[in-house]
């Protein structure tokens, strides 16, 4: 009873314990959670912070970018508003100048609808100061209304007025006028709408803005007088409402920073005022921080493992502990008093025995972890600033083609306004040749030109087509006054043959020539009437101006003097009117004038185009380029030497790649991206190169390190303390425990199971030389590691066994992420730009990382392989065993010689040279290593032989045993007194092998001399059945052989019995005893042996000898 | 453990079903209808795309409405003309549309304490070279339709002896011959427009609205007249007058109004 009571008892705390344990367990396992999720909250909120400053500051410094670009734009508007004002203004002044006699409404009357298309404007009026029209021309105003005010003022200097745009319904005119006589004001009024279209297309929001996307930062503007967006180019929301769509009123002050929503995704946004607008640069908030997310859940799940293998291994310690009986040893923190029963009871306690184990690992893992952070940041700060540069150049690409094509669009607008003022000026000259062809031979600006006409234009003569001399005039005044009006730098006409009639400048030497390459060739095509405009590109002249020629057809009209023979001019009016007059007449009023086409050309020296100019070149664009804030670009060449074209430093720009430190790696011409880390100048900079194919260079960028990694010395300081803290109340919970010490362990867990035995039989304590002792595996447990069942480890066995496990799950994880980010399933940021791009080999965070993602793939892939392999050749069969074990050891030395060539061919090493000076090495290894490739050959033969295998019993000269193992080396075979004896394979000779499903255990029995044999052989005819039961290792049999010798003492029969070749020793030794025990029973005699002896007459032989048989005899006696 | 477990996880589903609960929003509560304009930007403005209003006037509604304990304001376009006949059919309940104070006014409607205090602008085109007030003898002045401003304009002109003998009741009664001609329009762009074509040659409202029809080519006459006050207003029947004052006057005491200006950038 009391025993049965005891038992109970003993149940119920059994019961008390399990279920404190399990709930211990669960409580252990949401605290697990809850920290891991914490650490995960507090890291992912930090890198938010973190990434949101940076983002805030590198847009601070783009939106100054912006600003600028946008102050450019304006200026190129009110340039190109000023240069199409200018022409007109010009217009009414050419009109001023050609024509007298304003005063008039006759006069005016008729030549208005002249004036309106030699300028080429649409309406002309001329009014008094009070607005009243005197004579109109397509033009129906009323110019008395307060609204033209400014026109009828002409305050300007030069009598004209400010020119100023009506908005009508249907169109836009703009207004010219000019104080032409006493109350007489010349008004030309244009259609503006196109011109005003073509203007604000060329400098508006979206012209500037749309340049300054990248990948995920734009610029958008919102108009502060009706708060529309001006420009917004998501979700199609330029000219909308900007307060309904995302912009709330307080973004509208100028310096605000904070976050918007458009189009669904959140942007961090950095805002300025510019005049009546606030510009705005934003970055798209959500991409980054996906990546940066993976990595930093990767990192809270290495934590969670640690954790939760701390916590199993101190689950592993007390559960050890309470099943061995073993007392923990652990201090009380709180006790209280039952104030029933007086009974004091352990309200807290803490387990030393398991701090002590798990302290120092903790630590370890609070190191690991931060380690971790600190690599993984590094990675995530460069891999970013690596995408952001490559972006970066790819950007630059774009931006160029966009200003090129900005430039090129702006060009033919200003184009336009040029044909317009040759058109003008052709109109101007064609109808006043007299202004134009009125020199005098005396005159010292008028010179002869002493080349003869050829037809093709070539050489000429000094004559003209009517055989008089040529001459040209330089300086001409009229020329001149044109110029001035039109705000151009020269005039100048040329003849039919190319050479220069009139200029307005100083040279007049100058013929166009007739050679393709020539730069004038242009000119020779309008001559020869292929084309009749041309307006050549900036070019820069031998003074360093830059200039721009712009050439037209353009039409002189020429006689011969019937009377004097003089070549004489005439205007195109005069010769339309003979025109006129011969195909109504068919007779030729007058001399006939000929219609000769020459050319006119100008020279503009615009101030504008050349800044237009160089916005479509690569170093402005560059210049224009911020890279993550504080970094900067760099331009080469594709020659040999690489020379740098561009730079911010002026110093820079000519000098050779390698004069300026960069790596020749970089500039590989395979269009991929080089990265690697350069100090220039004391500074380290994190350089990325690539080469641009349309442009022909190399652009590189440059950022300093220490804005590179500027989060991640915070982000792993953080990390640092979260996961200290994280770490140490997981440490604290693991090791305290809150009752009474019954639960922790049972002083009456009785006799240790079979396993602690078998535990104890694996171990064994020696003694090292220096005298300390040491517990240290047998020879045969140290090969059967694996089939230790689990619950017969001990808890740092058990510990290890997971930490194993857990460091495979985490090297599979890691290879899932490469594999998936490889093939493009999942972006990993991060992992890409590790691999992608070339990278300078040496001891960097890039090539190690490289190595060690390659040496990871390795592994893990070896590592399944040599799983299927296992798995295939178990199913097998042995022999396909122990070849897939020679397999396995294959792969295995294979991928660490692969790894440690890798590592160092990626640290810098030349690992080319290395296998190559390996050459040598390998002789002298060769030589060295002969019986090491003797036994490797030997061992692969015997596995392909088959001469043994793997479980076979085989004996090797005098030792037998089973065969653990084949190695690549050696062979291993076990006795049955579990000693291992190791062979070299090339040893292996004469081998026995025993294996066979049955052996014969024989033994020879010897019966004396004086027995019937036939009397034996029926006694064991009877007895050997019964032998067989008693001898449960015979499988049949025991036979009776018949009688093997008759030997000296005996009679030697044979007895075999059929058994397992691993019972034939023993079933040997117990066949003797069976005999033994029957041949007494029986009576049947076993002698031992006897001689006889017998003696001859005499002595000795004469020498104190004993004879043969004397000495034989004393032998026997001794022995016996 | 097991039955302590089980209560703390019925405890929290329970806190999340309040919580959730909580966030909910009962629709269609009990909302005045509050009349506002729909095209001053800045006070009240609506867009059609969104269908949402934006303004100063609107979040005042909106806060005028919640002090007196109802659950908000229901919002409803009104145009200067209507407002008078909105708050007597009772069509609207008050009025927060720049509706100026006059006495004229004072007799068919209630005014809270104003809210916002508004001036006459007069702008021209640059090129009509007006730079004064007293240049604009001889012009044509163009209003919007039905606006006290033409009356605080005239008034100003014959002040700085632009107008002679300028009588008040005459102008309003449509007798009225002076040096400047007044014209009316139906809405601002309308009257922006003829300004631009030269129809006019000044137009004048006010500030809060005219600011934002001056581009480059337009200048604003200097001078400060026809102040106006906005304020709130009901029907002189209604009986929310009382609530609506004095949540006025809290609000404009507490510096909210103050801040409602400064934010809207008026």
């Amino acid at each position: 009873m009391a025993v049965r009571r005891e038992k109970k008892q003993k149940a119920v705390t059994d019961e008390k314990r399990r279920n404190y344990m399990m709930s211990r367990t669960a409580l252990g396992l949401i605290l697990l959670l809850v920290i891991a999720a914490s650490v995960l909250t507090i890291m992912v909120n930090t890198r938010l912070r973190l990434t949101s400053d940076q983002i805030y500051a590198t847009n601070r410094v783009r939106i100054d970018t912006v600003i600028a670009g946008l102050q450019a734009g304006i200026s190129e508007n009110d340039d190109l508003s000023a240069e199409y004002d200018a022409i007109f203004t010009a217009k009414l002044k050419g009109a001023n100048y050609m024509y007298d006699g304003f005063e008039s409404v006759d006069f005016f009357n008729k030549t208005a609808a002249d004036i309106a298309s030699l300028m080429g404007v649409d309406a002309v009026a001329i009014i008094d100061s009070a607005g009243k029209t005197i004579g109109r021309y397509n033009c129906g105003y009323d110019f008395t209304i307060r609204r033209f005010a400014m026109l009828r003022a002409c305050s300007n200097e030069d009598g004209t007025s400010e020119p100023f745009s009506i908005h009508y319904p249907d169109r836009t005119v703009r207004f010219f006028g000019m104080n032409v006589a006493a109350d007489r004001i010349l008004v030309f009024a244009q259609d503006w709408t196109e011109t005003e279209e073509n203007i604000q297309n060329a400098t508006s929001w979206e012209a500037v803005l749309r340049g300054m996307v990248s990948v995920d930062t734009l610029s958008i503007a919102v108009s502060l007088k009706d708060y529309s967006f001006l420009y917004n180019p998501v979700a199609d929301l330029t000219g909308r409402d900007a307060l309904q769509n995302g912009v709330p009123i307080e973004a509208l002050n100028d310096g605000y920073e904070g976050e918007l929503e458009f189009g669904g995704e959140t942007y961090c946004v950095v805002g300025r005022q510019w005049g009546d607008a606030m510009v705005y640069v934003m970055t798209r908030a959500g991409t980054n921080m996906a990546n940066d997310t993976v990595l930093l859940v990767f990192l809270a799940v290495v934590f969670l493992l640690f954790i939760a293998i701390l916590s199993v291994y101190g689950i592993i310690i007390n559960r050890d502990n309470i099943s061995t009986g073993k007392r923990p040893s652990y201090i009380t923190l709180k006790k209280r008093t039952d104030p029933k029963t007086g009974e004091v009871r352990n309200v807290l306690n803490f387990n030393l025995t398991v701090a002590k184990k798990l302290l120092p690992i903790t630590l370890g893992g609070v190191v690991a972890v931060t380690a971790l952070c600190y690599y993984t940041q590094s990675i995530t700060s460069l891999s970013s600033i690596a995408y952001e540069s490559n972006q970066a150049i790819a950007n630059i690409g774009t931006k160029l083609e966009r200003n090129t094509e900005d430039a090129t669009r702006l060009n033919l607008q200003y184009k336009e306004v040029f044909l317009d003022t040759c058109s003008t000026l052709t109109n101007i000259l064609e109808e006043n040749p007299d202004l134009l062809y009125n020199f005098s031979p005396e005159d010292e600006k008028v010179h002869y030109y002493p080349f003869e006409i050829s037809e093709n234009g070539g050489e000429s003569t000094g004559l003209d087509r009517y055989g008089n001399p040529a001459y040209v005039q330089s300086e001409h005044p009229f020329l001149q006054e044109l110029c001035r009006i039109n705000n151009i730098a020269q005039i100048t006409i040329f003849g039919e043959d190319g050479r220069i009639m009139a200029t307005s400048g100083t040279g007049w030497w100058f013929q166009i020539s007739d050679a393709p390459e020539a730069q004038s060739w242009d000119f020779h095509e309008i001559l020869s009437d292929h084309i009749d405009y041309i307006a050549q590109d900036l070019a820069v002249d031998e003074e360093g101006n830059l200039s721009q020629y712009i050439g037209s057809a353009y039409y002189y009209y020429t006689y011969q003097d019937p009377e004097t023979n003089e070549t004489k001019y005439a205007s195109r009016a005069d010769y339309q009117q003979q025109l006129l007059e011969y195909n109504t007449t068919h007779q030729w009023n007058g001399p006939v004038i000929d219609k000769v086409r020459g050319v006119l050309q100008i020279n503009i020296a615009p101030e504008r185009l050349r800044s237009i100019a160089q916005t479509a070149t690569l170093s402005y664009v560059a210049d224009h380029t911020t890279i993550h804030g504080t970094g900067h670009t760099v331009i080469c060449d594709t020659s040999d030497e690489h020379r740098c074209v561009y730079s911010p430093r002026e110093a820079d720009i000519g000098k050779t790649a390698a004069a300026m430190g960069y790596s020749p790696l970089a500039f590989n011409e395979t269009g991929e991206m080089y990265n690697g880390f350069e100090t220039l100048n004391g500074v380290e900079y994190f350089q990325t190169f690539k080469m641009v194919d349309e442009q022909n260079v190399f652009i590189g960028t440059s950022v300093p390190m220490d804005t590179v990694y500027s989060t991640r010395d915070s982000m792993t300081l953080i990390t640092f303390i979260t996961v200290l803290v994280g770490f140490l109340a997981n440490f604290i919970y693991t090791c305290a425990f809150g009752s009474s010490e019954e639960l922790m362990y049972s002083e009456d867990s009785g006799a240790a199971p079979d396993w602690r035995l078998r535990n104890e039989k694996d171990t064994v304590t020696i003694t090292m030389p220096s005298g300390k002792t040491r517990k240290a595996r047998t020879a045969a447990s140290r090969w059967d590691a694996e089939y230790i069942p689990w619950w017969s480890k001990t808890p740092e066995q058990k510990f290890a066994q997971i930490a194993g496990w857990a460091f495979d799950l985490f090297a599979y994880m890691l290879f899932l992420c490469i594999v998936l980010s490889r093939s493009g399933v999942v972006t990993i940021d991060a992992i890409n730009y590790v691999y992608e791009g070339v990278w300078t080999k040496g001891l960097n965070i890039f090539a190690l990382t490289n190595g060690a993602i390659t040496l990871i793939v390795v592994f893990v892939i070896a590592k399944l392989v040599e799983m299927v392999i296992d798995n295939m050749s178990a199913n097998i069969g042995s022999r396909a065993e122990t070849l897939g074990h020679l397999i396995s050891s294959v792969i295995h030395y294979g991928v660490a010689i692969f790894a440690v060539f890798y590592a160092l061919y990626l640290c810098g090493l030349d690992t080319g040279s290395l296998i190559a000076s390996a050459g040598i090495l390998s002789l002298v290894i060769g030589l060295g290593a002969q019986s090491m490739i003797q036994d490797i050959l030997a061992g692969v033969f015997i596995v392909f032989e088959g001469a043994f295998r793997v479980g076979d019993i085989v004996t090797i000269g005098d030792f037998r045993g089973n065969v653990l193992e084949i190695g690549l080396r050696t062979t291993k075979i076990e006795d049955p007194a579990k000693n291992i004896k190791i062979f070299n394979n090339s040893t292996l000779s004469g081998i026995i092998n025993m294996t066979k499903e049955a052996s014969y255990a024989g033994i020879d029995v010897g019966i004396a001399y004086g027995e019937d044999i036939r009397k034996v052989e029926e006694v064991l005819k009877r007895e050997l059945p019964l032998m067989k039961k008693r001898l449960p290792a015979i499988m049949d049999g025991p036979f009776y052989r018949g009688v093997s010798e008759l030997a000296a003492s005996s009679v030697n029969i044979k007895i075999l019995a059929l058994c397992k070749e691993a019972d034939r020793i023993q079933l040997c030794r117990d066949l003797n005893r069976e005999m033994l025990i029957i041949l007494q029973d029986n009576g049947i005699d076993i002698p031992f042996p006897q001689v006889t002896l017998s003696y001859l007459e005499g002595g000795d032989g004469g020498n104190g000898e004993k004879d043969s048989r004397e000495k034989e005899a004393e032998e026997l006696e001794s022995r016996v | 453990m097991r039955k302590s477990l089980f209560r703390a996880s019925a405890l929290l589903t329970a806190l999340l079903i309040v919580a959730a609960l909580a966030g909910c929003d009962v629709p269609n509560g009990n909302k005045l209808t509050v009349g506002v304009k729909g095209d001053v930007p800045n006070f009240g403005l609506y867009d059609e795309e969104s269908g949402n209003y934006s303004g100063m006037e609107i979040e005042l509604a909106e806060l005028l409405c919640r002090d007196m304990g109802y659950d908000g304001a229901k919002l409803v376009t009104v145009a200067a003309s209507d407002r008078e006949e909105l708050l007597a059919s009772g069509a609207v309940d008050i009025i927060i549309a720049t509706y100026s104070v006059t006495d004229e006014r004072r007799e068919q409607v209630n005014f809270t304490e104003s809210y916002y205090r508004d001036m006459g602008t007069v702008v021209v085109e640059r090129s009509s070279l007006i730079s004064t007030m007293q240049e604009l003898r001889g012009c044509t002045i163009g209003f919007l339709r039905d606006s006290s401003m033409k009356l605080s304009t005239a008034e100003y002109l014959a002040e700085l002896g632009v107008l002679k003998d300028f009588d008040p009741a005459a102008f309003e009664a449509g007798d009225y011959r002076g040096a400047v001609d007044f014209v009316e329009y139906d809405s601002y762009e309308e009257l922006s427009d003829a300004l631009e074509r030269g129809e006019v040659d000044a137009m004048a409202g006010d500030r809060s609205i005219v600011k934002g029809f001056v581009d480059e080519d337009r200048i604003v006459l200097p001078g400060d007249f026809a102040v106006q006050e906005y304020a709130a207003a009901t029907s002189r029947t209604s009986g929310l007058f009382t609530q609506l004052n004095e949540a006025m006057n809290a609000r404009l005491e507490d510096g909210t109004i103050d801040r409602l200006i400064v934010k809207w950038g008026n």
